[in-house]
């Protein structure tokens, strides 16, 4: 009995410290969303960096967070995003951030942790629907830098008061390994800084990346190859809203640097960029998005048993290195080249529920298999629906 | 309404009793939970198949253990969003998964819909398959639970909730498909899933007839280092009721399974199949004694594959026919696919309160002559099992 009772107690002194109410507020906060994708073709693609099969017809954009944040003290915060997601790992539950804030002075903080890497306009919203009118961001710009996190440290300066307020955010970090777009990458060194300004009406950003020792491992026909390569990304964004009319806009620049260390080599330099064009009419916001890519380079073709280009890599005799099935070389997870025309419809249902319907018709550029794993022929139509919520 | 309604129906099975209210939250954030703890004893030598998971030697501790978490948030008084997230120890060591991440509409008194990942009907005990307070067992009959071992899918479903012959009725429509996941010890992938299901509740108990189809359903099976595709359309039938009178408990369902294989399949299933299952139990006071004969019918029947024997039929396109060998002793079509077995089951359930359980359970598997069971490997005639399991929901 008296067992009983202390048990009893210490589990309730257990029960205090792990909700720690005494000390810190815990702050709660969700999203979800659930979708559907209908498709004119069986290819699978990429889409930032998610795969998206067939079987994910249900279950492609289908996410559910949680967002946890503590207030230490005046200064020091802790917070954290735990992800669950239909493509990743069959809702699998990963802290997609976890850091830790402190404020240095008025218009001063750092974070360390895992954290959002700030390389577009919606990289910190990425997977929150709401946030963003179409149903899932462009892909063709956000498919060209599929990292969403990284683990570092950034710094926040805030100035500008009133009608134009200024943000510029440097930050520093590498990436442990992470599943994105079908393969395996780690980053070793990630830098770079951003410069946002929030107006009345809109938000601009600017963003410059380096990204050292990016390793890339995917599996072709049984073999792991790996890419190893420095990457510079440029990105620039805007989102505009006056008088009803929306205007959003992002423009990226990936180069490429070979290192050594590769198996294979990669020439998959390009551009992407998109503009979106909406007009709100009381909770409804139709909208049309035109999206495109541009390279100096064009991926090949290689038919299932021809010879691969030379030099095999290290392992693979020269008279194995052969396609496995065709494909592509850059493959599509590293030169997008395709266009495509969104035409969307958003309709606010209440301030924290949003149904979403878009219609995207994908042309891949001649020789290019744009975003998809195998050739989709000329052009592939996707209508895609989705329910957001916050809470 | 109805979702309440439902997940009032949920409740009155698993006894999610308390919330805790976090504040301060932008919605009313409603956590509750389930959790079980067990081992088995006995045979064990012989890793088996039981509902999507593998059991082996290692998880005489552990078979069982589950920790859910029931995470619910009311957006306004129509839209909602439920989460239930789930760490197994035979799913990839506790790693937590969204077993369920829907958004829910009511959209009248009768009518819901909801879409995101839910729990998939199947069976009598599918919503509730992981919270083992909810039934008799230490785990639902094997030969049933396994022949469907799918709980949850993404997809959309809607209910139509009204009442005759003096029952509540739901009849629910279900849509969707599955993005990769494991069970069965496999790689599973299924690009479309639709069904219907009936479930009735009466002041005694309650009710449930199923019909899914399920289509190119792809079972990635790793044989000899090689993985090989059973690629397959499956069509369920389930019936099922669960009857309290006084102190008696009758317990009942049946689902049959039948298969198509697809040309796409590097495998040939012949695998169509019966199973069912009969639970008596009676209550005193605190305790409830149960006695459970469950059966499997088909008319195939697995064959004997010895190590390095040529497997049947013409080889995989990727395999040379001089190496289409059996890698290890084998049956085909394989365990997950066709188990012909029945069981005996003797089991004793005391509550300890209205949240806590004790479970002991003595079950005897008897293989059909030629097949292996749920087994991987022969287990021979008979398999005797002791399982216990602690299970409370907060």
């Amino acid at each position: 009995m008296a067992y009983k009772r202390l048990k009893r107690h210490s589990l309730l002194a257990v029960l205090i410290i792990s909700a720690g109410a005494a000390h810190a507020a815990v702050d709660i906060s969700g999203f979800a969303s659930a979708g559907y994708i209908a498709s004119d073709s069986d290819a699978t693609f990429i889409s930032g960096s998610d795969v998206i099969s067939e079987s994910a017809s249900f279950g492609a954009d289908n996410t559910l967070g949680f967002q946890l944040s503590a207030d230490i003290n005046k200064q020091t915060t802790v917070a954290a995003q735990l992800l669950a997601k239909g493509t990743v790992d069959s809702y699998s539950v990963a802290a997609q951030w976890a850091y830790i804030g402190y404020k240095l002075s008025d218009g001063v903080s750092a974070r360390m942790g895992r954290l959002n890497f700030p390389a577009t306009l919606y990289s910190e919203y990425q997977e929150i629907g709401i946030s963003y009118p179409w149903v899932r961001p462009p892909v063709e710009v956000y498919a060209v830098l599929p990292l969403a996190t990284y683990s570092g440290l950034d710094l926040f300066y805030s100035f500008g008061s009133g009608q134009l307020s200024w943000l510029i955010q440097p930050f520093i970090g590498s990436s442990p390994e992470i599943n994105a777009v079908g393969g395996r990458g780690e980053a070793n060194l990630v830098y770079g800084g951003t410069l946002i300004a929030n107006l009345d009406n809109g938000k601009l950003s600017l963003t410059v990346t380096q990204a050292d020792g990016v390793e890339f491992i995917f599996s072709t026909g049984g073999v792991d190859l790996s890419l190893n390569i420095d990457m510079t990304f440029l990105s620039a964004g805007f989102e505009y809203e006056q008088n009803n009319v929306v205007l959003i806009s992002e423009l990226v620049n990936k180069n490429i640097h070979n290192n050594p260390q590769g198996d294979i080599r990669t020439i998959s330099d390009m551009m992407a960029g998109y503009i979106t064009l909406g007009y709100r009419l009381g909770d409804f916001l139709p909208h049309f998005t035109y999206s495109d890519t541009q390279s100096d380079h064009q991926s090949a073709f290689f038919p299932a048993g021809s010879a691969l280009p030379a030099p095999s890599p290290q392992g693979i005799p020269a008279a194995f290195w052969l396609a496995p099935q065709d494909m592509i070389m850059p493959s599509n997870a590293e030169l997008i080249l395709q266009k495509s025309f969104t035409l969307g419809l958003r309709y606010n249902f209440s301030s924290q529920t949003t149904l979403k319907v878009d219609y995207q018709k994908i042309i891949p550029d001649d020789n290019s298999w744009g975003v998809f794993f195998s050739d989709p022929g000329d052009e592939v139509n996707l209508l895609s629906f989705a329910v957001d919520v916050v809470f | 309404m109805l979702i309440r309604f439902l997940r009032w129906r949920n409740r009155y099975y698993t006894l999610f009793l308390m919330a805790i209210y976090i504040a301060p939250v932008h919605a009313a954030v409603d956590i509750s939970g389930f959790a079980t703890a067990g081992l088995i004893a006995g045979d064990t030598e012989n890793s088996f198949v039981s509902g999507p998971d593998v059991i082996t030697e290692s998880a005489q501790f552990g078979a069982d253990n589950i920790l859910g978490l029931q995470v619910n948030a009311d957006i306004n008084s129509k839209v909602s969003v439920t989460s239930q997230f789930v760490a197994k120890a035979v799913e990839d060591s506790y790693d937590i998964y969204a077993r369920w991440a829907y958004i829910s509409y009511d959209i009248s008194q009768q009518i819901a819909m909801r879409m995101g990942r839910m729990n998939f009907p199947g069976a009598l005990y599918s919503d509730v398959q992981e919270v083992g307070f909810s039934y008799p067992w230490v785990r639902n009959p094997i030969e049933v639970y396994t022949l469907l071992p799918i709980t949850s899918h993404s997809g959309a479903d809607l209910f139509y909730h009204f009442n005759a012959l003096n029952a509540d009725w739901v009849l629910q429509s279900s849509v969707g498909s599955f993005p990769p996941f494991d069970a069965i010890g496999a790689t599973l992938e299924i690009d479309l899933a639709y069904g219907l299901s009936l479930v009735g509740f009466t002041d005694y108990g309650k009710m449930n007839f199923s019909v899914i189809n399920i289509e190119d359903t792809n079972i990635g099976i790793y044989a000899g280092g090689v993985e090989l595709d059973v690629d397959i359309d499956i069509a369920f039938f389930s019936a099922g009721f669960e009857l309290e009178l006084g102190n008696i408990l009758i317990i009942s369902e049946a689902m049959k399974k039948e298969v198509k294989n697809n040309p796409s399949s590097d495998l040939y299933s012949q695998s169509d199949m019966f199973a069912y299952y009969l639970t008596l139990g009676y209550r005193f006071g605190d305790l409830l004694s149960h006695f459970t004969y469950s059966d499997t019918r088909s008319d195939h029947r697995p064959a004997f594959f010895p190590s390095g024997a040529p497997l049947p039929g013409s080889p995989p396109q990727s395999i040379p026919a001089q190496y289409w060998l059996a890698p290890d002793d084998m049956m085909v079509p394989s365990n997950v696919e066709l188990f012909l077995q029945k069981s005996f089951v003797a089991g004793l359930r005391y509550d300890f309160n209205s949240q806590t359980a004790f479970k002991i359970d003595f079950q005897r598997m008897i293989m059909d002559e030629g097949s292996w069971g749920l087994f991987y490997t022969d287990p021979g005639d008979e398999v005797d099992l002791i399982s216990v399991a602690v299970d409370v929901v907060f």
